[in-house]
C-alpha cells in the first residue's frame, strides 16, 4: 500500500471527522474503537515490512507544501520512531476503552478529541521536516488541552493551563531554533538535511539551550517536572495515560532526532550537565514519589525518575546506553500507561485515590492485584519484565561511559523498589479493613480485555527482546556515527 | 499669487484644530466633526499641491477622501445612534467599556 | 538428549502458568498438578546428575536474550558438579515442601495460590542454579527474590506479613544493587558475562585498578567484594540481615525452602562459583570470611533467647549460613558447599518439623507456651530429634561432618583461620545450646500449652510426617558422603572439577583423582603462565587462605610431577590455558593442603573430639536448665541484663535501621516534596514566573482607561515625540 504512513497518521483524524457527523454517543465509541485498533493493524507492516539493515529512513513520502519557505510534506520512519509509533497505535485502543464507562459525559466529543490527538502525535514521530514536525506538536497541545481542562477532576483548569502555557513556553524556544537553524542550515527545515549541516559552537550551544528547554519541560526533566504531578492528577485515565505513554516521549525522542545528531558538539559538552540532571531526577523523583499519598501524584513522580533513566541512556553515547534509553521508553509506555488504567479502573470503582481508603484489594480483586503487582514489578526492573531489559541496559551504558553515574544512576533501582512496594503494600496487601473495599467488584471483561494485553507485553520484551531490538540497531550505530561518539566518548575496547 | 505655504500653514492649522477637537471634545458628535476637520485639513493639501505640482492626481485624490467621508459620517453617525440608543449617552467619557 | 534438561526447570515452570492461570477453578487441587512436575522434576535432576558423574559437565545456550552489539548474553543451562549437587537438594527439599504443603496449608484460603508461588519459586531457583551467565544468575536471583516476597506476604492480612515482605524485598534490593554493579564492572573489564569466559579470562586483569572515592582499589577486588555484598543480601549477612528472622510471618513450607534450604544459600552458591574471582583476591576473601564468622556467632547469640521457635529456627540459619560464608572465605568452598547441603536437608527437616508443632498446637509459636510434645506427636519427635542433633553437630548426624570439614578447615588456615576456627568453636556451643533448648522446652519441660490447644493437639497427617521422616533419614545419611575419616570423601572427589579448576573445561579423567589435577594445576602455573605470573608475587594469590601451616607441603613434589597429567590442550592454546592455570592455582594449593590434611589424621582426629565435646557441652547445659523447670536461665538472665535484652531484641539492630534509614529517607521525602517540590521549583519558580507576569499586567492595565481619548492622545504624542526625535537626531 502507498503511502502507509499517511494513512496510518490521517485515518484517527478521519475518524475523528467522521464521528462530528454522528450525533450518537455510542455509535462514536464504537467507531473509535474501531478506528484505533485499525489504525493499529494497519501500523503493524510498517514494523513487518521495516528492513532493519537500512539506517536511513523508511517508509518516506516527501511532496512539497509551501514552496515558498521550503517547506515539504516529509516522512520516513527509521529504528528510532518505528518503536515509538507502533506503542502510539497500540496503546490508542487501551485508551478508547477506558474511557467507556468513566466518560459519561460528552463521550463524543472525548472521542474525537482522542483520536485528534492521535494524529498529532503519530505525526511527531513521523514528520522528517521540521516545520511539519512543529505543527504536529503544537496540534498535540489543544486535545490534551481539552482532555484535562474539560474532563479532568476538581482542579483540572489550572492543570491545563498550566500543561499548556508551560509547553507552550518550551515550544516557542524551539520554534526559534528551528527557524535560526533554517536560515543558517541552507533554508531549508528539512530534518535529514540539517543532520548533515554544520552548526558553529557558539551557535549550537544556543541552539541546544534553546531544545534543551523545549524538550527537558515535555520529559520531564528535573526542574521542569512540575507540570506533571497537576496534569497528571486532573487528567482522567486516558488522558494520563497518553501523556505519560506516548506526550513525555516527545521530549526524549526530540532529543535524539535533533539535539544528538545536529548539535553533536553542543551535546557532548553539554553531556555532564545532562547526566548530572538526569541522575538527580532519578534520585529525586523516586524520592518525591515515596511522600505522596494520591496514588496518581505517586506515578506521575515515578514517571519523573523512570524518564531519568531514559535521558541518561540517550547521552552516554553508547550502543546499549542508546537502545536502551529507546526501549525504556518503549517500557515507561507500556508499564506506566497499564498502571494509570489499573488506577483509572479503581478510581472507577471507589472514586478516590487517596492510598489511605485502599488496602486488601488482593482479597477482593484478585484478578486486579495480580496485573497491578505484575505491573508494578515491571515498574521495578525485575529481570523478566520489560523494565529489567531497558533499565538494565541504560544502566550498564551508563556504567562504561562513567562510573559515577551508573553507581549513582543505579540507586535508582533500589528507591523504586521502596516506593513502588510501598503502594503495592498498602494497597494491594495489608487488611481490607474498609467496608467500601470489601464489595468491589474484579476486573470485567472489558477491564480484563485492557489489562491482559499489556501483561503480556511486559513479558514478552522482557524475556524476548530481540525483535525490538533488532530494528534499531543500524539506525542507532548511524546515530552513533553522526555524533561521532564511538571516537568522542571513553568506550571501553571490547574483545 | 499667494504661496504655497500659506494652504500648508492653513491646512496645518485646521488639522491641530481637528486633532484637538478629537482628544478633547466629550460629544461624538463633535469629536466626528473634527475628525471631517482635519479630513478638510489634509483635502486642501492635496488642492494646493495639485495646483503647484500641475499634477491633476490631487485633485481626484480629494473626490475620493469627500466620498469617503460622506460614507464614514454615515456609518458614524448610525453607530452614533445605536450606542444612544443602548447607552442613553454621547459622551465619550462614559464609553470605555474597551476596559473590561 | 542434554538438552532435555531444560525440562528441570520448565516443569516448575508450566505448573505455576497452570496454576497461576487457572487458579480460579483450581479450587485446592493445585497439588494435583504441582506435586507430579516436581517430583518429575527432581528425577531429572537426578539423571541430570548421573550425567555429569559420568561424563562431566553440561553446557548449551537456549536463546540470545538481549542482544545489543558485543553484548549478548543469553538464557543457558550449565549442569556441571556444583549445579548438579545444588539441583538435587532444591528439587529434593522442593519436592518434599510440596508434599508437606498439601498437609499443612489445607483449607486455606490462599491453597492454590501458594502452590503457584512455590513452583515459581522452584523455577526461579533452578534458573539460577543452572545458569551459565551472570545475567541469568541475576535474574533468577531477583525471581527468587520476589518468589520470597509473594510468599512472606501470603498471609497478606496480617499486618506484620505485609511489613515484613516489604524488608524483604527492599533489603535484598540493596544487596541486588551491589551485585548489579559488580555485573556492570565484570562487563567493562572482561566484555563479557559468560562464566567460562569471565573466569578464563580474569586473571588477565589482575593488578588493573578502578578508583573508588580517589582511591585505587584493585578491580578484582571490587568485582569480588561487590558481587558479595548481593551474597550479603541474599544469604542474610550482618548489616542486611534482619529481613530473615522477619520472613517467618510466611507460612512454614517456605521458611523451610526458602529461607533455610535453598534461596538464602544463593549466595554461597554464587561465591562458590565465582570463585575464580574471590580466589584472586586476598583482601576480598579476608572480608567475606570474617562477615561470615560474625554472622555466625552474631545469629547465634541471638538465637539463645529467642521465644519463637521459628525465629530461633532462622536465626540459627543465619548463624550457619554465616559458617558457609566463613569457608567460602577462607577458600573452603568444597566445605562450604558440603555444609550448604547438609544444612539445606537438616534445616528443612528442622522448620517442617517446628512447622509440624505449630500445625499440631493450633498455630502457637511461643516455645513458653509448649511443653511435653512428644506425648501427643511421636514422628515430629523423632525427627526433630534427629534435626537438632544434626545441628548441633553430633555424631554420626549429617552436621557433624560438614561443621567440621569447615573448622578443619579454618583451623589450618592461617593466624585468621585460627581465630575463625576459636569463633566457629564458640558458635557450636551455643548452636547445640540453643537447639536443644527449643527441643526440651517443647518436647519435655513444665507442660505450658493452653487446655484448648492441648485438647486439638495430635500427629500431623502423613503429608506431613512423610516427608519429616525422609529429610531425617537424610540427615542422618547425607554426611557420610563427606566422611573424612573413612574411605573416600565423596563430596570433595565430586566436586573437585569445579573447584580446582576452571568451570567445566577439564575432561572428566583428570577431573578424576587429585594428585593428577594437582599436578596439571602446578605443572600449567610453572611452565606455561611462568612469565605472566611475574610480577605478580605469589602473595596476590591468596596463599594465607590455603591451609600450609605445620603440615609439610605435600603438593610441592608436584612440581616435578610427570607432565603426562597435563592435557595435551593446554599446550596447544598457551594463552587460555595459562589463565586456567592463574585461575586454578590457588586452588590448587587449596587442594594440596586439602589432600595434605588427610595425612594429619590424629589432628584433625583430636579436633573432631574437641567439637564434639563442645557440642555436647551445649547439649547438657540445655538438658540442666530446660529438661526440667530450672530457675538458673532466669537468674542469670537477671544478672546480665544488658547482655540477656540485648540479645532478645536482636541488639537493636531493627530500631538501629528504622533509626537512621528509614525514618529519615520518608521524613526526607516528604520535607522534599513539601518545601523543594511544591514551593521552591512548583510555587517560587514556575508559578513565580506566571505571578511576574501577572503582575505585570495589573501595573500596565492602568494605562488601559478604555476611552478612546486617550488612547489617540497618547498616540498623537507618540507620533509627535517620533518626529522630534527624527528631526533632531
Amino acid at each position: 500500500m502507498d503511502h502507509l504512513l499517511s494513512w496510518v497518521i490521517f485515518i484517527p483524524l478521519l475518524g475523528a471527522f467522521a464521528a462530528l457527523a454522528i450525533r450518537d454517543h455510542q455509535t462514536v465509541k464504537v467507531l473509535a474503537l474501531v478506528v484505533t485498533v485499525g489504525d493499529f493493524i494497519l501500523s503493524l507492516p510498517l514494523w513487518l515490512n521495516f528492513d532493519s539493515t537500512v539506517a536511513g529512513f523508511q517508509f518516506v513520502e516527501k511532496y512539497a507544501w509551501i514552496p515558498t519557505f521550503n517547506i515539504n510534506y516529509h516522512l520516513g520512519l527509521d529504528g528510532i520512531s518505528l518503536l515509538l509509533v507502533i506503542m502510539t497505535t497500540f496503546l490508542a485502543p487501551f485508551c478508547v476503552l477506558c474511557s467507556w464507562h468513566a466518560i459519561a459525559d460528552r463521550s463524543r466529543e472525548f472521542m474525537i478529541n482522542l483520536m485528534v490527538m492521535q494524529t498529532a502525535m503519530i505525526g511527531v514521530f513521523c514528520a522528517l521536516d521540521m516545520a511539519l514536525f512543529y505543527v504536529f506538536w503544537e496540534a498535540m497541545l489543544i486535545p490534551m488541552y481539552l482532555i484535562v481542562g474539560v474532563w479532568g477532576g476538581a482542579n483540572r483548569v489550572y492543570a491545563a493551563i498550566k500543561f499548556f502555557i508551560y509547553t507552550l513556553a518550551g515550544s516557542m524556544l524551539l520554534l526559534v531554533a528551528m527557524t535560526y537553524m533554517f536560515f543558517k542550515g541552507g533554508n531549508t527545515f528539512d530534518i535529514p538535511t540539517l543532520m548533515n549541516a554544520s552548526f558553529t559552537p557558539q551557535a549550537q550551544f544556543w541552539l541546544f539551550l534553546a531544545m534543551f528547554v523545549a524538550f527537558a519541560i515535555k520529559v520531564p526533566m528535573f526542574p521542569f517536572h512540575t507540570w506533571l504531578p497537576h496534569a497528571h492528577v486532573q487528567a482522567p485515565t486516558a488522558g494520563s495515560v497518553i501523556l505519560a505513554s506516548v506526550m513525555l516521549k516527545m521530549g526524549t525522542y526530540g532529543f535524539l532526532r535533533f539535539c544528538l545528531p545536529m548539535l553533536t558538539d553542543a551535546s557532548l559538552s553539554m553531556t555532564p550537565f545532562i547526566l548530572s540532571l538526569s541522575v538527580v531526577a532519578i534520585v529525586y523523583g523516586a524520592y518525591m514519589a515515596l511522600a505522596q499519598s494520591d496514588i496518581k501524584k505517586l506515578i506521575a513522580y515515578s514517571s519523573v525518575s523512570h524518564m531519568g533513566f531514559v535521558t541518561i541512556g540517550m547521552f552516554v553515547y553508547n550502543q546499549l546506553g542508546i537502545e536502551g534509553a529507546i526501549l525504556q521508553m518503549i517500557n515507561h509506555g507500556i508499564t506506566t500507561g497499564a498502571l494509570f488504567l489499573c488506577v483509572g479502573i479503581i478510581y472507577d470503582r471507589r472514586h478516590t485515590r487517596d492510598l489511605a481508603e485502599f488496602g486488601g484489594l488482593a482479597r477482593t480483586m484478585p484478578v486486579f492485584a495480580t496485573c497491578f503487582v505484575i505491573f508494578s514489578m515491571s515498574s521495578i526492573g525485575l529481570p523478566g519484565t520489560n523494565g529489567f531489559v531497558g533499565e538494565f541496559m541504560v544502566l550498564l551504558g551508563a556504567f562504561t561511559y562513567d562510573r559515577l553515574t551508573g553507581v549513582l544512576a543505579a540507586t535508582g533501582i533500589v528507591l523504586g523498589a521502596v516506593y513502588m512496594l510501598y503502594l503495592v503494600a498498602r494497597m494491594i496487601w495489608s487488611e481490607c479493613s474498609n467496608p467500601e473495599n470489601q464489595k468491589l467488584a474484579d476486573l470485567d471483561l472489558r477491564e480484563f480485555a485492557i489489562l491482559a494485553p499489556l501483561v503480556l507485553v511486559v513479558f514478552w520484551i522482557g524475556l524476548y527482546p530481540a525483535p525490538l531490538l533488532e530494528v534499531m540497531h543500524s539506525s542507532v550505530l548511524h546515530l552513533l556515527d553522526q555524533t561521532g561518539g564511538l571516537a568522542g566518548a571513553p568506550v571501553v575496547a571490547m574483545k | 499669487m499667494i504661496p504655497l505655504s500659506s494652504y500648508l500653514v492653513l491646512s496645518a492649522v485646521l488639522f491641530f484644530i481637528g486633532v484637538v477637537g478629537v482628544l478633547m471634545r466629550r460629544s461624538i458628535i463633535v469629536v466626528l466633526l473634527s475628525i471631517e476637520l482635519m479630513l478638510n485639513a489634509v483635502n486642501i493639501n492635496f488642492v494646493a499641491f495639485s495646483h503647484y505640482l500641475e499634477s491633476i492626481t490631487g485633485q481626484v485624490f480629494v473626490f475620493f477622501t469627500l466620498t469617503v467621508a460622506a460614507a464614514e459620517v454615515a456609518v458614524g453617525l448610525a453607530l452614533l445612534i445605536a450606542i444612544y440608543r443602548n447607552r442613553r449617552t454621547v459622551n465619550v467619557e462614559e464609553l470605555d467599556v474597551m476596559k473590561w | 538428549m542434554m538438552t532435555s534438561y531444560v525440562l528441570i526447570p520448565l516443569l516448575p515452570l508450566f505448573s505455576f502458568i497452570v496454576v497461576g492461570l487457572f487458579q480460579k477453578w483450581m479450587r485446592g487441587l493445585a497439588h494435583l498438578v504441582c506435586v507430579p512436575l516436581v517430583f518429575a522434576s527432581f528425577g531429572m535432576s537426578l539423571l541430570a546428575f548421573i550425567d555429569v558423574m559420568r561424563g562431566g559437565p553440561i553446557n548449551f545456550d537456549l536463546y540470545e536474550w538481549i542482544p545489543v552489539g558485543d553484548f549478548r548474553p543469553t538464557f543457558g543451562i550449565m549442569i556441571d558438579q556444583l549445579t548438579a549437587s545444588m539441583l538435587l537438594l532444591v528439587t529434593l527439599v522442593s519436592s518434599l515442601v510440596h508434599l508437606y504443603t498439601v498437609g499443612y496449608m489445607h483449607g486455606d484460603k490462599g491453597y492454590d495460590r501458594f502452590f503457584a508461588y512455590i513452583s515459581l519459586f522452584t523455577f526461579s531457583m533452578l534458573a539460577l542454579v543452572m545458569s551459565n551467565n551472570f545475567l541469568q544468575l541475576f535474574f533468577g536471583w531477583e525471581m527468587v527474590g520476589l518468589c520470597s516476597y509473594l510468599l512472606i506476604v501470603h498471609w497478606y492480612e496480617r499486618g506484620p506479613a505485609t511489613k515484613a515482605s516489604l524488608k524483604a524485598f527492599i533489603q535484598n534490593r540493596v544487596g541486588d544493587l551491589g551485585f548489579a554493579l559488580g555485573i556492570f564492572l565484570i562487563w567493562v573489564t572482561v566484555g563479557s558475562l559468560d562464566y567460562g569466559t569471565v573466569f578464563a579470562a580474569i586473571g588477565e586483569h589482575q593488578g588493573e585498578t578502578v578508583s573508588l572515592l580517589g582511591m585505587d582499589v584493585s578491580v578484582i577486588t571490587m568485582i569480588a567484594l561487590l558481587l558479595f555484598i548481593g551474597a550479603v543480601g541474599k544469604s542474610a549477612q550482618f548489616l542486611l540481615h534482619s529481613w530473615l528472622p522477619d520472613a517467618m510471618e510466611g507460612p512454614t513450607p517456605i521458611s523451610a525452602l526458602i529461607h533455610a534450604a535453598t534461596m538464602v544459600t544463593a549466595g554461597i552458591f554464587m561465591v562458590s562459583r565465582c570463585h575464580p574471582i574471590f580466589n584472586l583476591s586476598p583482601t576480598a576473601m579476608t572480608v567475606v570470611a570474617l562477615t561470615g564468622g560474625f554472622t555466625a556467632l552474631f545469629g547465634a547469640t541471638i538465637a539463645l533467647t529467642q521465644n519463637d521457635i521459628k525465629k530461633v529456627v532462622a536465626y540459627s540459619t543465619m548463624s550457619q549460613l554465616g559458617y558457609m560464608v566463613m569457608a567460602c572465605g577462607l577458600g573452603a568452598y568444597t566445605a562450604g558447599m558440603f555444609h550448604l547441603l547438609t544444612h539445606g536437608v537438616f534445616k528443612a527437616l528442622l522448620f517442617l518439623a517446628a512447622g509440624s508443632v505449630i500445625h499440631a498446637l493450633s498455630a502457637e509459636q511461643d516455645i513458653r507456651r509448649m511443653g511435653q510434645a512428644r506425648r501427643y506427636m511421636p514422628t515430629t519427635y523423632w525427627t526433630m530429634l534427629w534435626g537438632s542433633l544434626a545441628l548441633s553437630g553430633i555424631f554420626p548426624f549429617a552436621g557433624f561432618f560438614s561443621k567440621d570439614e569447615i573448622l578443619w578447615q579454618a583451623f589450618n588456615a592461617g593466624l585468621l583461620g585460627k581465630g575463625l576456627w576459636l569463633l566457629g568453636l564458640v558458635v557450636a556451643f551455643m548452636t547445640a545450646f540453643y537447639t536443644f533448648r527449643v527441643f526440651f522446652m517443647v518436647f519435655y519441660g513444665q507442660d505450658n500449652m493452653d487446655k484448648e490447644v492441648k485438647h486439638h493437639a495430635h500427629e500431623s497427617p502423613a503429608v506431613i510426617t512423610i516427608p519429616l521422616v525422609v529429610l531425617a533419614v537424610g540427615s542422618l545419611l547425607v554426611g557420610w558422603l563427606g566422611n573424612p575419616l573413612f574411605g573416600t570423601n565423596y563430596v570433595h572427589r565430586f566436586l573437585q572439577p569445579v573447584f580446582h579448576s576452571s568451570v567445566s573445561h577439564v575432561p572428566e579423567e583428570h577431573a578424576g583423582s587429585l594428585p593428577a589435577l594437582t599436578a596439571t594445576a602446578f605443572a600449567g602455573e610453572t611452565d606455561e603462565s611462568g612469565a605472566a605470573h611475574e610480577g605478580v608475587p605469589m602473595e596476590g594469590a591468596p596463599m594465607e587462605g590455603a591451609p600450609m601451616e605445620g603440615v609439610p607441603m605435600e603438593g610441592a613434589p608436584m612440581e616435578g610431577a610427570p607432565m603426562e597429567g597435563a592435557p595435551a590442550g593446554m599446550s596447544e592454546n598457551a594463552g587460555v590455558a595459562a589463565g586456567h592455570a592463574m585461575a586454578a592455582a590457588p586452588h590448587a594449593a587449596g587442594a594440596a593442603g586439602e589432600h595434605a590434611g588427610g595425612h594429619s589424621r590424629g589432628l584433625e582426629m583430636l579436633l573432631m573430639a574437641l567439637s564434639l565435646a563442645v557440642a555436647a557441652a551445649g547439649i547438657y547445659m540445655a538438658y540442666l536448665w530446660y529438661y526440667r523447670p530450672n530457675p538458673a536461665p532466669a537468674q542469670l538472665a537477671a544478672t546480665y541484663q544488658v547482655l540477656y535484652q540485648g540479645s532478645l531484641n536482636k541488639w537493636y539492630w531493627d530500631e538501629l535501621y528504622d533509626m537512621v534509614f528509614v525514618r529519615p529517607t520518608m521524613r526526607l521525602a516528604h520535607g522534599m516534596w513539601r518545601v523543594a517540590d511544591e514551593i521552591v521549583i512548583d510555587k517560587v519558580l514556575v508559578d513565580g514566573v506566571a505571578i511576574t507576569t501577572r503582575i505585570g499586567g495589573e501595573i500596565l492595565k492602568f494605562f488601559q482607561t478604555g476611552r478612546v481619548q486617550h488612547y489617540a492622545m497618547v498616540m498623537s504624542l507618540g507620533i509627535c515625540v517620533i518626529f522630534i526625535g527624527f528631526f533632531l537626531l
